[in-house]
Formats: structure tokens, sequence, C-alpha cells
């Protein structure tokens, strides 16, 4: 059978601010296909998707859908033109119903005299159930009695009752679980199998090999190259992946996992939210990894050991500064007690974010965009922020002290920037990132809590990353990496935790034996 | 069609440039712009009209006791804007606060302590109404709106159960701050002070940072709470001293003292080139600037003989296009993950 182009991107661009995401991608889609699109974090494969359904509009270069110009104004314009996507976060919406989010938007198709005909809503929603083989749930319950993989599979319902002739899937199957994943590649070869188009877009590249039809490779925003089913090699993509050998100076080379007995900080049978007695210490000059599932409690594990979270249970200690006595209790004591060595660490338990960072401990959410930076703010003023006390004199922060430190640490990290008063959201991704490091390194801090380090950045700047990483570790700072990047964990960590369902499941010590499938073994 | 523009865009590119640096320099210091060239304008425009009498050596004495009260309350809910509050009870506070002096002053008080009690009743008012908002994690504008319809309500209620007028007997008392130099020196003063206060110290730069991005700001050791209350001290310091020299320029209280000014504050602010929603743009020169613009734009327009019932719209007028001209901001992107 002759494969007809079904969509087709001819010098495909897009840019945010300077950087360009994607560049000058072309590619055909046939129909009847399901193309697999790979590419490490950054890679662009996202902003491609995102402008195929019209989440993102176009910087430059064209679409075409069977030979004519498809250039779609928004998503539910994409959705006309039958493109649906499901995205890698979730999609629906807490308060509404499971039939309000199968037909959000587009609430106008049961209009009824001006209302919204309930009745009818959930008889078609029950048909769009029933493309999952759902069609035992109740549309008219709200969303949030489903759990996570339920509601991920409405949102496929959601995009399936639109019949669409391409489906986009971002990402969506490193959250669901095994029966999860099976449906959704059950739902791919039946629309393969109506001669529909399907772009899959993983990390995992054995899921991609067994089920695609040809993958894409695409790294820094290009495209590398697309390889047909039967020419598929492991070994060849993963290095068309990365674009050069891994081994080497991408992560640390050495395999020597052993650090100071200093204990940094110590959380003891914590019980928090999700997380269920969990357990461990961070030393003096350790690398520890925490890697395992979104939903596994990691992210809550860093938030517990900077003090933004609050244990219901258990204790977490923090080895610092010595704990400043009020000026009262001071007041009654005689005498000083200098003599005491000066490296000496305290214990002080982790009350409130001011603990940790009298302490000297630094965290860089995971949400670096939201949380950890000031968008609007200039990069000397998000660099200073964490260190305003260390900055000032008797209650003034000058000018030029401020500036001195900004270049310090502008200089110290390499980050490329016009000046120091531009604003942090003009960076780029991996410039962002060494600024919400320069904030923690700046500061004096010694143990650096990093959730996800390396988001959104490219390889090149990942590849700085680690080696600061390592030579911070010779420093003697103890660093707690939260990844769901596993080579990265494997690459960096002295040790490495793998958490599942709250819980700490297995620690595995750095060795050139570990490999990635053995810790997934115990995430799922 | 975006692309089509796109691509022309860059073959005009050399032609262009010129223009192109121009207008992104005109979008990158838009309020600064705004903010002098207003204040210019204000002053040219207005010189010309009344050929010069704006800036007799009589009329610039009436202008900087008109801007003192103004002036002195802007430069302190710089502090309360910055980080994203709102406040529009400052006209019923000082209202009372005015009150309170002159009752305690008629009942025989010392200057001194009379001073207190107007900074006291302030600053009382400010506590309270940053404690409600957060400890009830309430949006300060309402909280604000409570305690401006207490503040104006005790100030009616008094005014109108009184029997005569509630007036400041022993007016000469606050001669002091009718005095023309010490007017003048007090809000050079006063100006430093904030200029210090809002740049160089911690409580500017975490009010902005606040007002910017909450989250991060926590994150990075900054103490919401209290970098909030002290604002709301500040600003009810100086709102309290304000008081007292809108109590020298009238002495008789009525249930109207201070009406109006809350809406001043914010004209005022924004002719200034202060973006309302806070964050690492407010400025403080914003209130230096805005506060004389708006003073002399008021000032003008009543010496070149435009109805005193006109003055209020052609203020909203003007208003409403530095508003417009300040918060259209051209979309964002965001890069996804």
């Amino acid at each position: 059978m002759e494969k007809k182009v079904f969509i087709e991107t001819v010098n495909l661009t897009k840019k945010f601010g300077d950087v360009k995401a994607v560049n000058k991608v072309s590619m055909k889609v046939y129909s009847g296909e399901i193309r697999g699109l790979i590419g490490e974090n950054g890679s662009g494969k996202s902003t491609v998707s995102s402008m195929l359904s019209g989440l993102l509009p176009v910087t430059q270069g064209e679409m075409f859908m069977f030979g004519s110009p498809y250039r779609p104004r928004n998503t539910l314009d994409a959705r006309d033109q039958k493109v649906s996507m499901i995205v890698q976060e979730t999609g629906t919406i807490q308060g509404l119903s499971i039939a309000e989010n199968i037909f959000l938007g587009d609430e106008a198709r049961f209009s009824k005299g001006g209302f919204v005909d309930r009745g009818a809503m959930h008889r078609e929603s029950k048909k769009a159930l029933e493309l999952i083989d759902m069609g035992h749930l109740d549309p008219s319950k709200p969303i949030q009695t489903l759990n996570f993989e339920e509601r991920k599979l409405i949102e496929i319902a959601r995009a399936l009752y639109h019949d669409p002739s391409l489906f986009i899937v971002d990402e969506t199957t490193t959250a669901l679980s095994h029966e999860g994943r099976e449906m959704i590649h059950r739902i791919m070869r039946r629309l393969k199998r109506e001669n529909k188009a399907v772009l899959f877009i993983s990390h995992d590249l054995p899921e991609l090999m067994d089920i695609c039809d040809s993958l894409t490779v695409m790294r820094d925003g290009h495209l590398i190259t697309t390889i047909d089913r039967q020419d598929f090699d492991e070994s060849m993509i993963k290095k068309s992946l990365v674009g050069r050998e891994i081994e080497g100076d991408y992560y640390r080379s050495d395999w020597d996992s052993s650090h100071e007995n200093q204990i940094m900080i110590s959380v003891e049978n914590v019980n928090a939210g999700i997380l269920q007695d969990v357990s461990l210490q961070l030393h003096k000059g350790e690398i520890l990894g925490v890697g395992g599932l979104s939903g596994s409690g990691m992210h809550e594990l860093g938030k517990i050991m900077y003090g933004d979270l609050q244990p219901a249970k258990g204790k977490v200690t923090v080895y610092g500064s010595k704990p400043k006595t009020s000026w009262w209790k001071r007041l009654g004591k005689s005498g000083n007690d200098s003599t005491a060595p000066h490296d000496q660490l305290y214990p002080s338990p982790m009350k409130s974010i001011k603990t940790a960072i009298q302490n000297k401990v630094g965290y860089v959410s995971k949400d670096r965009d939201q949380e950890t930076l000031i968008m609007d703010a200039s990069i000397k003023s998000n660099l200073t922020l964490s260190a305003l006390d260390q900055l000032s004199r008797m209650g003034m922060i000058l000018p030029a002290s401020e500036r001195k430190f900004a270049k310090q640490q502008i200089e110290g990290l390499n980050i490329k920037s016009s000046s120091m008063n531009q604003p942090v959201g003009e960076l780029s991704g991996g410039n962002k990132q060494k600024v919400s490091f320069g904030k923690w390194i700046g500061n004096d801090s010694r143990i650096l809590i990093l959730d996800s380090p390396t988001r959104g950045v490219d390889v090149g700047v990942k590849a700085t990353m680690y080696q600061l990483l390592y030579s911070l570790k010779r420093q003697g700072y103890s660093i707690l990496i939260i990844s769901e990047e596993l080579p990265e964990l494997i690459g960096m960590s002295d040790r490495i935790l793998i958490m599942k369902d709250g819980r700490i499941k297995k620690e595995f010590i750095r060795s050139p034996e570990l490999d990635e499938s053995s810790l997934i073994e115990h995430m799922i | 069609m975006d692309t089509l523009e796109r691509t022309e865009d860059s073959d005009l590119g050399a032609r262009t440039l010129g223009f192109r640096l121009f207008s992104s320099f005109m979008k990158k210091h838009k309020n600064t712009i705004i903010q002098y060239v207003g204040l210019l304008l204000v002053l040219l425009l207005f010189t010309i009209w009344t050929e010069g009498k704006l800036l007799t050596p009589f009329n610039i004495k009436t202008i900087i006791r008109q801007l003192a009260v103004l002036y002195t309350i802007s430069i302190g809910l710089v502090f309360v804007f910055s980080h994203g509050g709102m406040d529009i009870s400052v006209g019923a506070v000082l209202g009372l606060s005015s009150m309170s002096t002159a009752l305690a002053m008629n009942a025989g008080v010392p200057f001194f302590v009379a001073v207190l009690i107007a900074l006291g009743v302030s600053v009382t008012c400010y506590f309270i109404n940053i404690i409600i908002a957060v400890q009830f994690g309430l949006m300060s504008v309402i909280s604000s709106l409570a305690i401006m319809f207490i503040s104006r309500g005790i100030v009616t209620y008094k005014v109108s159960t009184s029997v005569e007028a509630i007036k400041l007997q022993n007016s000469s008392a606050m001669d002091i701050f009718r005095n023309q130099t010490f007017i003048l020196i007090s809000l050079v003063v006063i100006g430093i002070i904030g200029l210090i206060l809002f740049n160089w110290m911690k409580i500017g730069k975490q009010s902005r940072a606040i007002g910017d991005n909450p989250l991060a700001s926590m994150q990075s050791g900054v103490s919401i709470k209290k970098t909030k209350i002290i604002g709301y001290l500040l600003a009810g310091v100086l709102v309290g001293f304000a008081s007292l020299f809108s109590l020298a320029r009238s002495s008789t209280i009525s249930e109207n003292t201070g009406a109006g000014l809350e809406m001043d504050v914010i004209v005022a602010l924004v002719l200034g080139g202060l973006a309302l929603n806070g964050g690492s743009k407010s400025k403080m020169s914003s209130a230096i600037v805005g506060t004389m613009t708006y003073v002399l734009l008021n000032n003008g327009l009543v010496m070149v003989g435009v109805a005193t019932e006109m003055v209020s719209l052609v203020k909203g007028v003007i208003f409403l296009a530095v508003v417009f001209l300040l918060l259209r901001r051209p979309r964002s992107e965001v890069v996804p993950r």
C-alpha cells in the first residue's frame, strides 16, 4: 500500500526569546502510522507536538495537512481539524464532573435554549468512556473521585471522542501502570488500523521500539534522524539521542562513593502526607540521589528536609551553626564560650525555612520558575535575595556590595546574560538554573537540596551542571538530588534511594554495575 | 499569518533597526518615561497656559502645602503596594487620626504627646488592618474597607454628636506644621528616608520580591508576614505624620476630613509610573514624582479656570490613559517541559 503523507512540517521553528527550542524541523507523518518521537529533556519534542496541536503559535516555518496549509489557531481549532493531544501534566480540572471535563470548552454542543442539557452530555460522556473500556463510570461524579491514572484515561477519552486523525500522546505512559499502558497501546494500534496517525512521545526507548512503526530522534531542537522499524537498533538510537559518547566527562567518572561520616541532615521516621516512616541521613561531602515516580513522595521529602513542610510524625535534624540564644538569655550568662572549635556543628530541629537557611541549607524546587526564581526581577535581585542578611552592613545593603556579590556568582557560574540587571525571565533554561544554584552557593550554603536540577536544561548545560555538582562535592558540600532521570542518578550519586508510595524501597551504593532496569524494578 | 509577518520583518531588518531599538527602549523603560515625561508635560503645559503664574513664589508655596499630605502618605503606601497589598482606608484613618489629635490637644495634652497620639492612632489602624488580612487570609483591600468604614464611622459619630464643631482651639500650637521651611525640610527628609528604606534595606527588597512571587520569596527565606506587617507599620507612621500636616492646614474636623485621599494616592502613584500590582517594578520615586505631577495638575487646572466640577472628570480621563499605557503587557509564552 502506498503511504500517504498526512502531516508535514517544513522548517518548523519555535523561539522563546532568544532561545531556539525547535530549529528548522521538517518531518512527514504518514496515515496509518505510529510515529515515535524521542529526545532528551529540552530537545524540543514537546514543543513540536504543542505546535501541531495548536497549543503554541509557530515562530517560523509551515505545517501542511494533506498538502494544504495547516495553521491551528488554538487547541480547539486543531481538534476541529482532527488533531488531539494528551499532555504530560494533568489536563483535567478538579471540581468539575467527569462529563464536564470530557466536554470542557465544548458545552455549546449540548445547548438547549441557553442551558446545558446535562442528560445529553452524560449520554455522550458514556459513549466516550466506552471508547476506553470505562463505561462503568458514572459521568456525573466529580473528577477528583478518580485516581491519577483514571484521570489520565479520562483525558484520553476526551481526545478520542472527537475521532482524531492525528493522536498525539506526550509522555503520558510514564504516569501509568502496566494495565494503563496496555490500554493506550491498544488504542494506538486500533487507530493505526483505522488508517489514522499517532505521534507518540516518550522517554522509554524499549516501549517506543515495541510499538512504533518509525522513530524520529530530536536533539537540541534539531531533527537528527528518522528510523524505520526494520532498522531499529537500540545502541544506535541511543547514540543519536545524545550525539556523542556519554562515557567520560558527562557524568563524574570515578566510582568512589566515599564521603565523610559527619551527618548533615538526618530524617527519622517521618510521616507527612504521602510519606510513610521515612528515615535517611545526608552526610558531609555526599551526593545522595533520590529516585522514583512523580507520586512516590520524593518531592515532598525534599520540602521536608528544607523545612517547607512539617512532618506529622518523626523528626528532621540539621547540623549547622550554633542555635542563637536570644539576647535576654545571653544577658543572664556570664563569660563566653568562644573556646569551642570553630567548625563544630550543632544539631537543631528543622522548624522552618528560616532554620534551614540559618544552617546553610539551600533548596532548588522542581518548579523552578514558580518557586525558586522571580521571573520579573533582575538576576542581581534574584541572586541577592537569599543573602540579604549576609550583605547587610548596619541594616543597609549598599548597591556596591550587591553588585560585587552578583558579579562573583555570574562569573563563577558563567551565567550568560546581557547584564546583571536583565530580568531572569529572559534567560534560557540552563542559565535560569545557574542563577538558582548561584543563590545558594553565594550565601555560603553547605547543603544543597536539588529537586530535578536538570529539568528543561539542554545537554551542554547539563554537562556543566554535573561538573559543578561534582566539584561542590569535593569541596565538602552535601548534595541531595531528587530526580526522575535515572541515568543522572546513577551517574552522579554516591548513594541512591528509590522511593515508592511514600516509602524508601531500596538503597543502592555507587557502582559501575548499576543500571536503570534494576532501579526501575523497585519503582513500579 | 504570524509566520509571514516575521519573515518580512527580518528582510526589512536593516531599515527598521533604528525604530526597533527605539521601540524596545520605550517598552523597557515605559514606566520611567511615563513618570518623568508626565511631570515635565504637566509643568510645561500649565506654565505656558497660566503664562508663568504657576511658578510664582506665592503659588509654589501653595503647591508645597498642598503636596505635604499626599506626598507623605504616598511614600508610606509604596510599602503596601509594592508587596501586592492595596489600601483604601487611608483617607478615613487620616480623618480619625486628625480628630484624635485635635481632641487631645483641646483636652490640654502637651504637643509632643499629641504628635504621638496622631502616629499611634494611624499605626494602630494599619496594624489591625494587616493582622486581619494576614491571619484570616483576607485580601488586604477588603480588610482596609472594613478599617475605612470603622474609622470614618467613629469620626462621623463624634462630629454629629458634638454640640459644637470639633475645632482645634489653640490653633497656633500647630504653627510648626504650617512653617514653610519645616514642611520643605520634612518632605526632603521623608523622601530620603523612604528611598533608603525602599532601595537599600531588607524591607524594600523583600517587599518587592513578595509582590512578584510570594512562593519563591518564602523559599528564599523571606518571612512574608513579617515583611507585610513592617510595611503596614511604616505606612501607619507616615499617615499619622500626614494627619498633622492636614490638621495644621484646616483646624476644623468634619466628617469629610481626609475623604477621597485614598483615590488621590492611587492616581498619583499611577501617574508616577507605579505598577499597582507590586513587584520589582515598584519604585519609591513613583511616589515622589507622581504626587508632584498630581498636585501640579490639580493646581494648574484650577488656575486656568477649569470648573471645579470638571476637575474630577479630567483627572479620571488622564488616569485611565495612564493605566492603559502602564498595564498593557505583551502576551508571554511559557516553555513546555
